[in-house]
């Protein structure tokens, strides 16, 4: 299946992400590797850690798209503060990472959980659901919001 | 660059129902003719398939960091999908007429990432402006007005100054945030029993979790 490469290794490029950090990843039937992964919206790319565990290139190996996908906390992983991911259509397939403490790992978990697409709509959906029960009114109709393209 | 890609084709295929969907001329990277392909949108991935009910797409364009533009050229109904960075392609897109063109262009500028998430601020702090107001309006009696909050300021002379984070009776149809839960109150005057306590905010932070896990 063809994907539009070269624009997503931009993305990855940029320097604001929502979240990035180190961490040790192990892909189905893989073992654990260090990578440096970055978070923008619900794409988390991965990229190669040099010695000293920065960020060593910023062309991304691989990405992860966050949709329809299960993260869960592993307290009986291999390692300490281990937490997968897991993608509906690749049922008994995770995917393993494992952070330096607890809370980077639940920091992590919650960002993930909150990346995707289909968490925000269901977010904006409670939301005009709540202002609409006090207010009476769709906020939607009034809200004149004209996206504006992303900075060059 | 590796991504999971059986991933992506079971998401598009899936149950979960497209944003929009429909036939458009796709011109080709190397042979510049067009080609009639189906699409499929969801949320910022832009699918596309060689016919209506294959089961795999093609090919995804992953809608992030582009901008949609009328195209320069003579093709009618035809726009652009314009991606940053060198080498970076953009994708010529044609509809059939000029509604579709633009019903198009619209759900592929409003399911872009930063969009969604740009109503889903607003709306908060709508909500949040809201919730402020009722505050108030419970403490002094007056209707709630969510515009100008300044609007319910001392206006009438002589009272000592309000402040709006004293709360000295707390209704149950107080601050209600997006999970429906009673925030607690910390100026709270009231001596509780530990027992007291832990029922009624045992349940907020519970609902909190909850909400959080299964998010």
């Amino acid at each position: 299946m063809r994907t539009n490469d070269s624009a997503l290794k931009q993305v990855a490029r940029q320097i604001r992400v929502d979240r990035e950090g180190r961490l040790l990843y192990r892909g189905p039937k893989e073992s654990y590797r260090e990578r440096w992964f970055r978070l923008k919206g619900n794409l988390l790319f991965y990229c190669r850690t040099t010695s000293t565990g920065a960020m060593l290139d910023p062309d991304p190996l691989g990405m992860l798209v966050m949709e329809q996908c299960s993260i869960q906390i592993e307290p009986y992983g291999d390692r300490p503060f281990v937490f997968s991911i897991q993608f509906q259509g690749e049922s008994d397939k995770k995917h393993f990472f494992s952070g330096q403490n607890q809370k980077q790992c639940e920091d992590w978990v919650c960002a993930l959980r909150a990346s995707s697409i289909q968490n925000l709509k269901s977010r904006m959906e409670e939301l005009r659901s709540r202002i609409k029960s006090i207010q009476g009114a769709d906020p939607v109709n009034d809200m004149i919001v004209i996206p504006k393209p992303p900075n060059r | 660059m590796k991504i999971n890609e059986k991933h992506l084709v079971s998401f598009a295929t899936g149950n979960s129902p497209a944003d929009k969907e429909g036939f458009l001329s796709k011109r080709g990277e190397v042979n510049k003719s067009f080609q009639k392909r189906w699409f499929a949108l969801k949320g910022n991935l832009l699918f596309y398939f060689e016919k209506r009910g294959d089961r795999d797409p093609i090919g995804v364009i992953i809608l992030e960091g582009c901008t949609v533009e009328l195209a320069e050229n003579t093709e009618a109904y035809t726009f652009e999908l314009v991606f940053q960075g060198a080498g970076s392609r953009t994708y010529v897109l044609a509809a059939e007429t000029q509604e579709e063109m633009e019903n198009w262009m619209k759900a592929i500028a409003c399911g872009g990432y930063d969009y969604m998430k740009l109503m889903v601020m607003e709306l908060q702090k709508q909500l949040d402006e809201i919730n402020a107001a009722r505050r108030l309006s419970a403490a002094t009696n007056v209707p709630a007005v969510t515009a100008n909050l300044l609007d319910l300021d001392i206006k009438s002379q002589g009272q000592t100054r309000f402040n709006p984070f004293d709360n000295t009776e707390q209704k149950s149809s107080g601050d209600v945030d997006a999970f429906g839960a009673v925030p607690f109150n910390s100026n709270s005057q009231k001596q509780c029993e530990f027992k007291e306590l832990h029922e009624k905010y045992g349940l907020y932070i519970e609902q909190k979790m909850a909400a959080h896990t299964s998010a």
